[in-house]
């Protein structure tokens, strides 16, 4: 095809019609005389008619019902609530940045310092909390601490779901 | 066309007018979720995903015109994130499709696909690049153009017409091959 005016790339280009008029032409004239390109072509031409004659499966008929159904689900579960959940993900975030910009490097030692000494940590909590008294304020605090945590995770996790679904869209 | 009265009732968020949405695009979105996966299940799961992202973000589409790259473009993105989930998804360095030497006028002889080849087609397509097998899908069972395939894979035009080409001269090789 090397001596060829026309490039099987342009022929391609021009089974699409997807090619100026201009070289539409050139290639219309050339294919009069040139069989080896009217062969590639027509070659070309087959192979395609033979992939969009490829059967396809039918959509699922319930499709629909699901999307919808989902919707509404959706609809259901985003009250106010959980939309406070979702903000509690966000302050999370704020304020783990308002801690670490200032404090980063010795919160990392810290932490380095303590996984190092795991086992004599561990065992220091696990003394500290048999001598810590079961007080009314210590529970609640222990409470607070525990329903934090557990509204942190599920803002994260719903925060996370959010930008998951949004990121493909722009 | 979608008709863009029907986008703006989508936009303020009337279910039924998302429904008579969905119905009239569902098999066109199917077909490339299931041209590029070749799974009916994960395709169907794709395509119900893809909804779901179409309803909720259908305010940032801004013409009625743009919707059908805009479709293709959420539907496609879905397939290889769940091809690349399943760990299917395949990707070629551009030297080495350059290598594929093979021309549509190599072998004078009559190439036709019959019936009982079908199958081999079949086969043939599944061992296309993700990306290659795209463009293809987009192109030849739902005519995008190639402006809106652009759109679609986020490409230049001549890596479109370069894409299109290289897909068909693989198939081309992998069917005169036969070794599938």
């Amino acid at each position: 095809m090397g001596q060829c005016a026309c490039r099987e790339i342009d022929l391609s280009a021009y089974l699409d019609r997807e090619i100026s008029p201009e070289l539409s032409s050139v290639i219309e004239e050339h294919l009069q005389t040139c069989q080896k390109c009217k062969e590639a072509l027509n070659r070309m031409q087959l192979l395609s008619k033979a992939v969009q004659e490829l059967p396809r499966p039918s959509v699922n008929p319930f499709l629909a019902t699901k999307v919808l159904g989902q919707l509404q689900t959706e609809e259901i579960s985003e009250t106010p609530f959980v939309r406070l959940f979702e903000s509690w993900g966000i302050l999370s975030l704020v304020a783990l940045g308002i801690v670490l910009v200032p404090f980063g490097s010795s919160l990392f030692g810290l932490m380095y310092v303590l996984i190092k000494n795991l086992t004599i940590v561990l065992n220091l909590v696990v003394n500290l909390s048999w001598r810590v008294p079961m007080s009314p304020i210590n529970l609640a605090l222990g409470a607070i601490f525990m329903a934090g945590g557990i509204l942190a995770f599920y803002g994260f996790a719903r925060l996370y779901l959010t930008m998951a679904r949004k990121e493909l869209v722009s | 066309m979608i008709d863009p009265s029907l986008i703006e009732q989508v936009k303020a968020g009337n279910l039924t007018a998302f429904e008579k949405l969905l119905q009239s695009t569902q098999q066109k979105g199917f077909n490339i979720a299931y041209g590029i996966l070749h799974d009916t299940l994960d395709a169907e799961d794709v395509l119900q995903e893809a909804y779901l992202q179409v309803f909720h973000n259908i305010k940032k589409l801004k013409t009625a015109e743009a919707f059908k790259s805009w479709f293709g473009k959420i539907i496609t993105h879905l397939s290889f994130r769940r091809s690349k989930e399943k760990g299917r998804f395949k990707t070629i360095p551009l030297h080495e499709i350059t290598q594929v030497e093979t021309t549509f006028s190599d072998n004078p002889e009559t190439f036709m696909v019959k019936q009982e080849e079908k199958e081999q087609l079949i086969k043939a397509l599944k061992f296309l690049p993700d990306e290659y097998r795209a463009a293809l899908i987009l192109r030849e069972w739902e005519d995008y153009s190639y402006q809106e395939i652009s759109e679609v894979l986020d490409i230049p035009l001549g890596t479109v017409k370069s894409r299109l080409f290289s897909a068909r001269k693989m198939l081309f090789n992998k069917l005169k091959e036969g070794d599938m």
